[in-house]
Formats: C-alpha cells, structure tokens, sequence
C-alpha cells in the first residue's frame, strides 16, 4: 500500500498555512485516500485499481490546493458576503467586549467593497446627495444674501424708510418735501434720529482725468451717524456743511478712492469738480458699505443743502427719502401712528400738505419688496428639491437595507448586538455620505459662481454672494441624516421586529415585505408629484417670460441708440442754451448717414419710478374742490425728433413739430391712458390743458409764479408706451415739446435718442463726435440700447425663469433617477422569477410589459398627486405671471406628458434588463 | 437549455445544507460524510470529493461545523466533524430557502398553465 501521506505531500502544493494546520489536512486527505483505498481493495479490485481508484477521487491538486486556501483564509477579509460577519460576530462575543478599533476598521473596509460590489448603486446616492446638497446650498445662498441677511449698518431691523402719501391721488409712496422732513425730524418721539438722502447725477472732473457722470447722493449730516457707520479716513459730515456756502465739501465711497485715487491715503483735503463747482474731499467711505440697494451705484456724497429761494426746498416739491432709526422699544406700529398724527398736524397747517399722510416701512422690506414674491417661490422651490434629494436618498438606502434584512436577521439572530449591528451600516454608509457631501461642496462652490453671473443688476444685492456655511451645514446634515436615517431604520427594525418572523417571510432573496414596497412606492410617487409641481412653476415663467417678451411696449426698441447727456451751463438763459444744445445735438444727429431720427426727453420707458408727476387741470371741466383732489399725471419734455426716433404711434392728431417752439402756441401730446382717464367719451384734440391745480386752490403766495404756467392745447395722442414694466399698465402722461419748457420746471438732464438704419452701437462714436463738436468737454453717460433698457426691465422676470428652470430639471433628474432606482430594484427582487418565467417560456415582451405596468402605475399616480397640489400651489405665484394663467392647461398638460414618458424611460432600462435575465444567473442571484 | 449546468449550479448550493444535514444526527468523519451524500441524492448528485475537503474547511471557518481528531481503540485518529450551535441554528433557514425556491419553481410554473 503506498504512503499517503507521503503522495498527498508531493502532490499538494504549499497551502501557506501554519504548518501544524497543513499536516491536519495533509493526514485528512490521505486518510481519505486511503479509505478508497482500502474499499476498492474490499470490493476485490487490484492494487493498482484500487490505487488509481483512490487517485482519481483528486484529479486536479493544483485546484484542491487553491480551494482549500482559500476556505482557509481568514473569514472577514474573504466574502463580500453576509455570513463571514456572522461569524466575526461569534469572535466578538467570544472576546467579550473586543477590539472596536478593528472592527470599525473591518466594517469601513467593508462598506467600501459593497461599493465595488454596486457601482450602480454608490454612484446614484453619491450623485443625488451631491446635487441635494450644492445646488441647494448655491441657490440657497443666492435667495439668503438677497432676501434674508440684513443691511451692513449698525442693527439694519431698525432703520425704517418714512414715506409720504397722497392716497386720494393714487399714490400710495412718494418721496417727502424737505419742509416736512425737518418738521418730522424736530417733533416726532419715536425715532433716535431721522436723516435724508437724494440722488443726484454729478458730472465730475478730477485734474488729469477724463469727466466723467456718476451718480451721487446729497445726504443730511446726520445720515452716516444713523447707520452707524464712519469714514475710514477724513470725518462724516457737519451740520454746519448743510449751509449754504459752506456746503462744497465731497465724501468719496471707497471704490471711487480706489478708482479716481488708487487708495492715495492723502485725497483728504484734496478738491474735485462737481458740476463746474470745486469741492473739498473731507473723507472716504468704508468698502463694502452699499448706499441703502446701491440702485444706481453711488460713487459720492455730498450735503444735502439749499440755496435761498431754492424751489426744492418749498412744501411742493417731494422728492426727499426719508430714514428713521426706531427708539428701543418702539414698534413700527407705534412710529406708524406716531407719523401719522404728525402729518395731520401739518396738513391743518399748510394748505399744500392737504391729503398728505405718512408710510412707515422697513428699510429692508422696502428694498426687498418687489423681488420678495419670486424669492419666496425660489424658496419653496429649494424645499421641495432639497425635499425631492431627500426622498431619493431614503428610498435608495431603504432598498438596500431591505435587501439585506435576511442577513441582518440572521446575525441577530446568532446574537450580534444592536449596537454592533447600527455600528456597521453605519460604517458602510460613511462613503458613501462622505463622497455626497464632498461633491455637494464642490458642487455648491462652483454652482454659485454660476448663479452670480446669472443675476441682474437690478436685483437689490446688500452683500457679497459667497457659500452660505450655515446653509451648506444644514444641507449637509439633512441629507446625510437622511442617508443615515433610512439606512438603519430596517435593522431597528428588523432587529426589534420577531427575527424568526423575517427569516421565514423573506427567505433567502425571495420577495420583502409588502409594507416597504408599499413605502417606496409612496416615497417614488410623492416625488414625482413635486417634480411636476416645480416643472409646472418653471413652465408658467418661461410662459409668461415669452409673454413679456412679445408684450406690446407701445415703442420700437430696435435700432435705438440710448445715452444719457447732462448739458451743464451756468448763469442767465442757461435754459435756453440748453434747449438749443438739444436741438442741434438733434438736428446735427439726423444728418448723419444711417440715422433716421433723433430727440431727447426727460424720462426714457421702462424706468420703473422714473417719472416726473404734476397736478393737472382740465380747462372746461368742474374743478375739483380741494387740493388733495386734483388730478396728478405724469410729465415729461421732449424735442421734437423723440417721438420718430422711439417709434412712437401716434392714435389721433399730430405729433411735435420744429415750429413748436417758445414762440408758437403752447400744445401738447397726451397718451391714450390720459385720453381714456380724462375724456372718455370725446375727442381730445383741441382740448385746454394746464399742469396746475386750479388756481384758487394755489396758495395765495404762490399765485403769481403760477401765472407763468401756460395753458396747453392738446395736439395729438399716442399709444400707451409702457412707463415702468412690462406687465405694469401706463400712467396717463402728457408730453410737452422741450422749446416750451416754460413754467412748468425744467431740466437739464436728458436721455437721447438715436434710431439708426442698421447697428445701433456702431453710431455711438459718430454721435459722440456730434456731442463733442457741440460741446467738447460733454460728458456722456450710459450709452446703450433701448433693447437693452427692455431686456433689463425683463432681467428679474428672467432670472426667476432661470433659476425655477434649473430646479425644475434638478426635481426631473433627481425624480428620474429615483424611479429608475426602484425600477431597477424591483427588476433585482424579482429575478429569479424573471429567469423562471423566461426559462419557461415568457416572451421576453410580456416581462417588458409586466415591469412597464408597474413603472408606468407610479408615475402616472405622481403625476395625478402632483397635478392636484400644482393646482393648489401655483396660484401662489400668480402675481409674477404675465399672460399667461395660473392654470394654464398647456403647460399642466405638456409638463405631465414630458414627466410621465421621461419616467417610462426610467423605467425601460431596468425592464429590459429584466427580459435579459439568465435563468441560470437568477437561480444563483443574491 | 444548459440543463446540465443548471444542475451543477443547484447542486453548489444543495451541498453545504446536504453537509449540514449529514452532521445533524451525529458527527463524522470526511469519508463517510462523502459516502452518505453520494448515498443519500441516490447518485444524482455526482459529487466529488475534492470539493468536498475544501467544504468542509470553510464551513468550519464560517464556524457552523467543528472538527475534532479523535482516537478510537485500536484505529488511526480520524477527523470528526460536528455541527456547532450556529451550524444548528442555521440548518432551518438554509433549509426554508431551498424549499421556498422549490415552492416558487412549482408556483410558477403551474401558473403558466
């Protein structure tokens, strides 16, 4: 008989076991041998039969070799499997307490080869966590820095703006009279202080530099203290810099010090020309100190100040905003009353303060105002994404706890502890958490560079936009709470939960429990139901964006060359010199080759607040009996070229013409507004107008500067242009030619207007030439389109459509990959039935079909929840729609069709996955 | 249809509940463990016995059999494998699944009538 061992020996190749181990086996096998052996011999066989016999049994040592070692190895590093944990299981509670340190160690080791084990997997929770958390914290931080942080002045919640009122003229908010404000100022008890402030257009000449127009702000002394804030260097202003006189002192922001000055810290005390006036520097602003929305952006300031007989400086004129910093203590409510009572006094007082009150607002909410409603529905939107991220999470992490229920029963079952059992999910979701939350940061890093791009100059912005750490935190920790959340509630569960009940129900990768399939359904078909939602928010926008869009202005924007000029000419008849400067600035403009016509006015459309309002009287009809009841339109003044060169539509009449000038009859051209308000139901045309109240209601003081107004013949009508927004209606307006500016006020500031043959901005260095041989060192400001004032009035309008935009495709993607994600799930669970089915005969179309039913059932239950709750919710935003009605059954109807194929989609590919399915495979899933 | 290799994939998986199966009445050792499987699936199952070694060792890593040498009057030691408590906690469920997958087989095909 040969020695066994000795064969066993040779032909086994080195097992790299303990070598009291490799003997073990070595004697097992041999004795295994040998037993053949000694059979074959028993049966009657020969030696060499029963020897090849008993040889035959291990053929391939090379492979018993290889098998042996590795069920050898030590059993946590082996298995991607449950059971070795089962195992380790047993060895901890046999160490009584053990080595925590290794076993995290093993179970992080352990996570990161179940993501090898499903890439599928890990990269979707990544990605949904990533996009959950940075698009959040970008958008997030966008509407916080917009809406939600304060001013940078000293304790902003306290600043309130105190408007004027005339509520019996429609104006609800209007600036206050100087007269006013000092009387507010000296009597009023609820604020520790009151300043106010005024913008104003400066040309500005430094030595050896180009002039230049920038806008400024006159401010009262007081201003700067009661935002508490100071110059970094030089001194706030004095109240003895309000005097006239002594009033030609300048304070510079800081980013017109680093401009005009390159940070030169000796500027104090240094002068600048501020229209042709010389001022002293007396200090800069600190840098990062926005002026109330920096709309326009200020440069300087200046004292607020008044001239003897300074026509602004009378109860008539209300151009004054007025700031308050409540007492502690006070209410906005109290200063409220407190205001009111004191404009009450004044209007028993002055015939001219009759029917003015007081508005007291929240320098924030007044700022914020018109934006708050988009921001509030961007908000919302943010939410539900973050909600919709949120849900996707839970659901995958629920599928993959449920997968493993079976083996976490069983090593509970065997006696792993709870907390050892949460120890390691815990684990295995930390890289996955880890890698989420990573991208989330990169995500939000960039994506907020993105969306500071994207946002319009005239959004009010009071601080840098930069990543909001706290909201990046609370992305950051919701979501990974959520990941975390999901992932142990199975095992609390199913540890809790009898363990031989889950053993039984489930069995070895069969089919989990109704119940969480019934979760996941819910979870899937409530996201899509926010998908909807926030896709038929954004389609509403872009609706309404289109809408604004191809919204009739009343005017033609294209071809039109805008700028700004601020004729500065000083002493007796500048009036009129400026009027001429206009007229051949227009006539010398039409000469040039490519123009078609040329004009200034006083206020170009779509400059929302822009207006010049004045009481007016209808010559011929019944006065009114008291002041506060005179009508009030607005007005403006405009050479004669302005109407041809804005494309202006002319209803009824005439427009201007040359010979309206300070000679000719005084006329006028009115909108259809101020036709439709005034003389309903007769022709304008030949009608008297005065831009007065009726003169026994002037003050009898004032009377005879009123003599100098003249009265109007109205000529012509034009079509509404729009005045403020697109989606706004016109207020009723009367044009008057510039020539006969007579009386009525005057300005030296004027918008010109070009329309040119082909592109508009190609004319602007031939008018600027124009410009320059009229007046050769005539600043120019603002030189641009009048397409792009309109896209500038839309800019707001676009940005919300942006941003709803881009959240309505992250819910779509994100609720994409979450159906696609349970899809493809259900398709795992029920392989092995697929495989049966197809192994016995299915069609490989009625697997498609069955797994399509079901996909097709969630998304078309999303969709109908989603339609309900869109219902409800879009009449929310109905005051930022615009043509276009809340519910809108085009874009509900385009939005359900676009969502349920792009789900059916999600759903093919794991359908189609299940038609492939290898019955041989299925039998051997896990 | 590769029945064959369908038969060896079953039979991958019913070997280590055969295994334990085997065990539960009372320990033995390797060669009489391969006797009985070869016995007991009445030679459908053609089992080799060199995977069954390699088995046996990772079923006593995995901690659900013990093997022990033992000398009984007058023989060679030889190896006794027995089930441990977690091999006999285990056998029901290892047990459950393979019925459950058989129940579902029938179920399935009945049902396509």
């Amino acid at each position: 008989m040969p020695d066994w061992k000795q064969f066993v020996r040779e032909h086994l190749a080195d097992l790299r076991l303990a070598a009291e181990r490799e003997q073990e086996i070595i004697e097992e096998l041999a004795q295994q041998l040998e037993e053949s052996y000694n059979e074959a011999i028993a049966r009657g066989a020969t030696e060499s039969e029963a020897e090849s016999h008993a040889m035959a049994q291990f053929a391939d040592w090379n492979s018993l070799a290889r098998e042996i070692r590795r069920a050898e190895r030590p059993a946590a590093a082996r298995l991607p499997e449950s059971i070795p944990n089962a195992v380790s299981e047993q060895r901890l509670r046999k160490r009584r307490g053990g080595n925590m340190l290794a076993d995290l160690v093993q179970d992080v080791r352990f996570g990161f080869r179940m993501f090898r084990k499903n890439p599928g997997f890990t990269a979707v929770a990544v990605l949904t966590l990533a996009l959950g958390i940075g698009a959040n914290t970008a958008i997030f931080s966008v509407v916080n820095a917009i809406l939600l942080e304060g001013l940078p002045y000293k304790d902003p919640g306290k600043l309130m703006f105190v408007w004027s009122t005339f509520i019996s003229q429609g104006v609800p908010i209007s600036g206050s009279s100087a007269p006013d404000f000092r009387a507010w100022r000296q009597q009023n008890h609820v604020f520790t202080g009151m300043a106010a402030e005024n913008i104003g257009t400066f040309n500005v000449s430094i030595q050896n530099q180009e002039p230049a127009r920038l806008d400024g702000a006159h401010i009262t002394a007081d201003l700067f203290p009661l935002f508490g804030v100071n110059p970094i260097l030089g001194r706030n202003f004095l109240p003895e810099d309000e005097k006239w006189g002594q009033h030609r002192v300048v304070l510079l922001t800081y980013g017109f010090w680093q401009d005009k000055f390159g940070g030169d810290q000796t500027v104090v005390n240094r002068k600048l020309r501020l229209n042709g006036q010389e001022y002293t520097i007396v200090g800069v602003m600190p840098r990062g100190m926005p002026f109330f929305d920096n709309l326009p952006p200020v440069t300087l300031f200046v004292p607020l100040s008044y001239a003897p007989s300074d026509e602004m400086n009378t109860r008539g004129n209300h151009y004054l905003n007025v700031v308050g910093r409540l007492r502690p203590g006070v209410t906005v409510g109290q200063a409220q009353a407190e205001m009111a009572g004191l404009a009450a006094q004044l209007q028993k007082e002055f015939p001219a303060n009759k029917g003015l009150g007081t508005k007291v607002i929240p320098v924030r909410d007044q700022l914020v105002g018109d934006v708050r409603p988009a921001l509030l529905v961007l908000l919302g939107a943010v939410a539900f994404v973050l909600l919709i991220a949120c849900v996707n999470v839970a659901n995958l992490m629920l599928a993959r706890a449920t997968a493993r229920e079976q083996e976490i029963a069983v090593r509970a079952a065997l006696g792993a502890t709870r907390l050892r059992l949460l120890t390691q999910l815990l684990a295995e979701s930390l890289p996955i958490a880890l890698l989420g939350g990573a991208g989330g940061v990169l995500l939000a890093i960039s994506g907020i560079r993105v969306l500071a791009s994207l946002i319009p100059d005239n959004l009010p912005r009071f601080n840098a936009i930069a990543v909001n750490g706290g909201v990046l935190l609370f992305t950051l920790a919701i979501s990974l709470l959520t990941a975390v959340l999901f992932a142990l509630a199975p095992t609390l569960q199913a540890t809790k939960a009898a363990i031989q009940d889950t053993l039984r129900e489930s069995g070895r990768g069969g089919s989990d429990g109704h119940g969480r399939n019934r979760l996941r359904s819910i979870l899937v078909v409530s996201e899509m139901s926010l998908a909807l939602l926030l896709l038929v928010g954004a389609g509403l926008l872009i609706k309404t964006f289109s809408a604004l869009r191809h919204a009739d202005a009343g005017f033609s924007p294209d071809h039109v060359l805008t700028m700004e000029i601020q004729a500065s000419e000083s002493g007796e008849g500048q009036e009129n010199r400026i009027v001429q400067f206009f007229e051949q600035l227009s006539a010398r403009t039409t000469g040039l080759p490519g123009v078609q016509a040329a004009g200034a006015t006083t206020t170009l459309p779509l400059g929302a607040g822009m207006g010049w309002g004045k009481n007016v009287t209808i010559h011929g009809k019944v006065p009114p009996a008291s002041l506060d009841q005179v009508p009030m339109v607005m007005f403006q003044l405009s050479t004669s070229g302005y109407m041809a060169a804005i494309g202006a539509r002319l209803k009824n009449g005439r427009l201007f013409s040359e010979s309206d000038n300070q000679q000719a009859a005084a006329v006028a051209v009115v909108n259809e507004a101020f036709a439709k308000r005034f003389f309903p139901n007769e022709d304008p045309i030949g009608k008297s107008i005065r831009m007065l109240p009726p003169v026994e209601l002037i003050p009898v003081e004032l009377r005879a500067q009123a003599a100098s107004t003249p009265m109007r013949t109205i000529v012509g009508v034009i079509a509404d242009m729009k005045d403020s927004k697109m989606n706004a209606s016109t207020e009723a307006t009367v044009f008057a030619p510039f020539a006969q500016y007579e009386g009525e006020g005057f300005t030296s500031s004027m918008a010109f207007v070009v329309k040119t043959a082909g592109e508009p901005a190609k004319l602007a260095a031939a008018v600027r030439d124009v410009v320059h041989s009229l007046k050769p060192e005539q600043p120019i400001a603002n030189i641009g389109t009048l397409d792009d004032v309109v896209a500038r009035s839309l800019s707001q309008a676009r940005f919300s459509m942006l941003l709803l935009s881009i959240f309505a495709g992250l819910a779509l993607a994100l609720s994409t990959v979450g159906i696609y994600g349970v899809m493809a799930y259900v398709v795992a669970q029920r392989t092995r039935e697929m495989g049966i089915r197809l192994a016995l005969g299915a069609q490989a179309g009625d697997v498609l079909k069955l797994v399509l039913r079901q996909g097709g059932k969630l998304a078309l239950a999303g969709v109908g929840c989603g339609v309900v709750a869109a219902l409800a919710l879009t009449r929310l935003m109905a005051n930022l729609l615009f043509g276009v009605s809340a519910a809108d059954p085009v874009t509900f109807a385009g939005v359900a069709i676009l969502l349920t194929l792009v789900a059916i989609t999600a759903c093919y590919l794991p359908a189609r996955r299940a038609t492939r399915v290898d019955p041989i495979i299925s039998l051997r899933y896990e | 249809m590769a029945t064959t290799e369908l038969a060896l994939e079953l039979k991958k998986g019913t070997s280590e509940v055969l295994i334990l199966s085997i065990l539960e009445g009372r320990p033995r050792h390797g060669y009489e463990i391969a006797k009985l499987i070869e016995q007991r699936s009445g030679g459908l199952v053609d089992f080799h016995v060199a995977s069954l070694y390699p088995m046996l060792y990772r079923l006593e890593r995995r901690g659900w059999i013990e093997g022990k040498w033992i000398e009984k009057s007058g023989q060679r030691r030889r190896r006794f494998y027995k089930l441990t408590a977690l091999g006999r906690k285990t056998l029901p469920a290892q047990r459950r699944s393979w019925r459950e997958l058989i129940r579902m087989m029938e179920r399935v095909a009945l049902s396509r009538g």
